[in-house]
C-alpha cells in the first residue's frame, strides 16, 4: 500500500460526514470524497475504489448501507467498516452477515475511529496477502502436477516406444529365420540330395537352433505385449480337472521323452476363477520347466488345495535338483537364467516372469518352495468360486423388468450376487451393507441421480474404488466418451446382450492392479 | 521363371502336387499346372518359396516389389498369389485391395506376414488364408493351392 490510505465516505447526514472528513485527514487519511447515497457508491470504477469505506447503514434512497457494502465487496477488495447508531439494532444484526471489518456506534471518540480503521486496514492487507499466497500456492500445484503429468507421459511414451521396437525387431527377426529353417528343412527332407550322415547332423543342428531362435522371438514378444498394459484378463469360473487335464496331456510327450511320470491331482477344489487362456500359459509353463529340470525317471505331482482367503492353490512339484534360496528369489525375473540349472536346456528365462505376470493380472500369487536334492514345488493361488464366489453386483435404477432380465444375466454367469436399488441414495446405503465388488447404474433414472449420482458415488469414501458401468439406451460414441470422462470403467448399451454384460462384468471385477490405481 | 517336378524332393513334406489333384471332385476346375505368383522383398525367401514350390510341380513367377504385383497379374494370370504384407512400394494390403475390386477378384491368395494377425484384421477378411514367418514348407506347399470350385 503505497502513500497514505483511502478512504471513502457514504454518510448522508451532511454534518456526520462534514465532521468524519476532518477527522480523517487529522488522522492522516486521505478521503476520497462523500457520498450521501448507496446508488452513487456502487457507480465508481472497480479500479477507482479506496481501501476502506465507512458506510453508514441507515441510508436513505434505494439501497441502505448493508446492501451497498454487500455489493462493493463483490466487486473489488476493499475494507467495510459500519457507522451504526443504537436505534439500528436488526439493521446491525444483518450487517453482519456482511463480514465488515468494524463497527463504529454513534456517537464514537476520535480514539474508537483510529483504533478501528486501523484494525480494519490491518485485516484487510492480511486478507490480501492470504489471498495472494493461495494463489501462489494454487499455481504451484497446478505446475507440480503438470511437471508430474508430463512426466508421467513421457515415460509412457519412452515405454511405448521401447515396446514397439520389441514387437517390430521380433516380427523382422522372422523373415530370416524362415530363410533359415527353410532352406534347413529343405536339407532334411528326404530325396535325391547326396548328404552325408554327418552332413544331415550339422543341417538338424542348425535347424534345432533356429527353432531355439524363433521361440526366443516369441518370448520377446510376449514380454513386449505383457509391457505394454495389453494383458486383456477375462477371468470367469474355469472347473479345474478339464484344463489341468488338457495341459498335462499337452505336456505328455516331452515328459515321456524323459521318462517322467505326471500325476493328476486327487480331490480339492472344483473350481477356480480364472482367465482359461492365461490359466493355461501359466500351468504349462511350471509343467515344461517341471519337465525340463527333472531328472530322468522323475515325478511331477499336480495338485489343487483350497486355502485361507477363499483361494485355490494349483502346485505343480518336481523331482529335480531343487533351487537354493539365492535362486529362489532370482527366477521370477525376466532373463534370469539359472546357469547351474539349465545346462543343454533351451530358454530365456522368460516363462515364469511371464507366468507371474499373468498371475497377477488374474488378482493371484504365484511363488515356489524348494528343497536342494529334493525337487521344487511352484504354485500359484487365484480367487476360488465355490457357489457366489463372494462377489456382488449391485445394479442401480431400471424397472421391474430390466431387474429381471440382470438377474439372469447374472445367473447365466453363476457365483455372483445380485442387489438392486432404486436408486442412488438407496444404493449408498446398499453398498455399506452389501459391499458389492461391482456397480451398474442406468445413466436413464428418471431424476437428477443419473451421470450426478454416479459421480456421488465415486467421490464417496467406500464407494470410490467400486468400479461403476453405466447403462444407457443412448450409447453413441460422444456419451461413451463422456461417460467415461467423468470416470465410469465401462458403458453398456441398452438393449443389453447378455454376452457383452459378462464380459464387461468380468473384466471389471477381476482384481486388476493398475500403474496409477485408476 | 522354372518349373518342373523334382520327383521325390518334397514327399515328406507336400502337398500332393497339382497333377493328383485330377483325381478331385471336380477335375476340370484346376488346370493340370497351377501358377503362383511369389511377392516377396527377401530375395533368400524368394529363392525358398520359388524352389519348394517349383519343386511341387507349380509355375513360379517371383517379384520383389510392391509396383510389379498387378502388372505381373495381368500378365501371367497365377491361379495363386503369395502375397507379403509389408512389400515396398505399394504395400500388400492395397495390393489385395485392387485385387479383390478388379480383375483378379477370384485370384487365390495367400497372405504372408511376420505379424501375427487379429481374426477380425481387414486383410485376412480379404484373403484366402494367410502364413506366419517362419513358414513351414508343408504349409507352404498346402496353402498356395487352390481349392476346387
Amino acid at each position: 500500500m503505497s502513500g497514505a490510505p483511502r478512504v471513502l465516505i457514504v454518510e448522508d447526514e451532511a454534518f456526520v460526514a462534514m465532521e468524519l472528513r476532518a477527522r480523517l485527514e487529522d488522522l492522516g487519511y486521505e478521503v476520497d470524497g462523500v457520498l450521501a447515497h448507496g446508488e452513487a457508491a456502487l457507480a465508481i470504477e472497480p479500479s477507482e475504489l479506496p481501501d476502506l469505506v465507512l458506510m453508514d447503514v441507515n441510508l436513505v434512497g434505494e439501497m441502505d448501507g448493508i446492501e451497498t457494502a454487500r455489493r462493493l465487496r463483490e466487486a473489488g477488495d476493499l475494507a467495510v467498516v459500519f457507522l451504526t447508531a443504537y436505534s439500528d439494532a436488526g439493521l446491525v444484526r444483518r450487517a453482519m452477515e456482511v463480514d465488515a471489518h468494524g463497527f463504529l456506534t454513534k456517537p464514537f471518540r476520535e480514539k474508537e475511529l483510529e483504533v478501528t480503521l486501523r484494525l480494519a486496514l490491518k485485516r484487510r492487507e492480511l486478507e490480501t496477502a492470504l489471498a495472494q499466497a493461495n494463489q501462489g500456492l494454487e499455481q504451484r500445484v497446478r505446475e507440480r502436477t503438470e511437471s508430474l503429468r508430463q512426466a508421467r507421459n513421457e515415460a509412457e511414451r519412452a515405454n511405448a516406444a521401447k515396446s514397439d521396437f520389441l514387437s517390430r525387431a521380433s516380427h523382422e527377426l522372422r523373415t530370416p529365420l524362415n530363410v533359415i529353417l527353410g532352406f534347413a528343412q529343405l536339407l532334411e527332407l528326404p530325396g535325391d540330395l547326396h548328404l552325408s550322415e554327418a552332413h544331415r547332423d550339422h543341417v538338424r543342428e542348425i535347424h534345432r537352433a533356429g527353432q531355439h531362435l524363433l521361440r526366443m522371438v516369441d518370448d520377446i514378444l510376449g514380454l513386449a505385449r505383457l509391457d505394454t498394459g495389453k494383458l486383456d484378463v477375462r477371468s470367469a469360473p474355469l472347473s479345474l480337472l478339464p484344463v489341468v487335464q488338457e495341459c498335462a496331456a499337452e505336456i505328455g510327450p516331452a515328459a515321456a521323452r524323459r521318462d517322467v511320470t505326471v500325476i493328476l491331482p486327487q480331490g480339492g477344489p472344483s473350481s477356480v476363477f480364472a482367465d482359461a487362456a492365461h490359466f493355461k500359459q501359466v500351468l504349462l509353463n511350471l509343467l515344461s520347466n517341471a519337465v525340463k529340470f527333472n531328472r530322468e525317471g522323475g515325478v511331477i505331482r499336480i495338485e489343487c488345495t483350497s486355502m485361507a482367503d477363499r483361494r485355490v492353490r494349483i502346485s505343480v512339484t518336481d523331482s529335480g535338483r531343487g533351487l537354493s534360496s539365492e535362486e529362489q528369489v532370482r527366477l521370477f525375473r525376466p532373463f534370469e537364467r539359472l546357469e547351474s540349472a539349465y545346462e543343454g536346456v533351451e530358454g530365456m528365462g522368460i516363462g515364469l516372469f511371464q507366468a507371474k505376470k499373468l498371475v497377477e493380472g488374474m488378482g493371484g500369487t504365484i511363488g515356489v518352495e524348494s528343497e536342494p536334492g529334493v525337487g521344487s514345488t511352484f504354485w500359484f493361488e487365484l480367487p476360488e468360486t465355490t457357489g457366489t464366489d463372494g462377489r456382488t453386483v449391485l445394479l442401480i435404477g431400471g424397472n421391474p423388468a430390466k431387474q429381471r432380465l440382470m438377474e439372469r444375466i447374472l445367473a447365466s454367469r453363476g457365483g455372483l450376487e445380485f442387489l438392486h436399488a432404486e436408486s442412488v441414495e438407496a444404493g449408498m446405503k446398499l453398498v455399506v451393507t452389501g459391499r458389492p465388488d461391482l456397480i451398474l447404474v442406468h445413466l436413464d433414472l428418471p431424476d437428477s441421480y443419473g451421470s450426478g449420482g454416479s459421480r456421488h458415488l465415486r467421490r464417496s469414501e467406500g464407494t470410490r474404488d467400486i468400479p461403476v458401468i453405466a447403462i444407457t439406451a443412448e450409447a453413441t460414441t460422444r456419451t461413451k466418451r463422456q461417460a467415461r470422462d467423468a470416470g465410469f470403467r465401462d458403458v453398456l448399451a441398452e438393449p443389453l446382450a447378455p454376452r457383452a454384460v459378462l464380459d464387461v462384468i468380468n473384466r471389471h471385477l477381476t482384481p486388476y492392479p493398475s500403474p496409477d490405481g485408476e | 521363371m522354372t518349373q518342373g517336378r523334382e520327383a521325390g524332393l518334397l514327399d515328406a513334406a507336400s502337398a500332393p502336387p497339382p497333377a493328383t489333384m485330377k483325381s478331385d471332385f471336380d477335375p476340370m476346375a484346376t488346370p493340370p499346372k497351377h501358377t503362383v505368383l511369389i511377392a516377396e522383398d527377401n530375395a533368400q525367401l524368394r529363392r525358398l518359396f520359388t524352389t519348394v514350390l517349383t519343386a511341387a510341380g507349380y509355375v513360379v513367377v517371383a517379384v520383389s516389389h510392391g509396383g510389379e504385383v498387378l502388372p505381373s497379374i495381368q500378365e501371367h494370370q497365377p491361379d495363386t498369389l503369395l502375397l507379403d504384407l509389408g512389400l515396398p512400394g505399394i504395400d500388400g494390403f492395397t495390393i489385395l485391395q485392387e485385387v479383390r475390386s478388379g480383375v483378379g477378384s477370384s485370384l487365390h491368395v495367400v497372405l504372408t506376414t511376420g505379424r501375427l494377425l487379429e481374426d477380425h484384421d481387414p486383410a485376412l477378411q480379404m484373403a484366402d488364408g494367410y502364413l506366419l514367418k517362419p513358414i513351414g514348407l508343408k504349409d507352404l506347399v498346402e496353402s498356395v493351392r487352390p481349392s476346387p470350385q
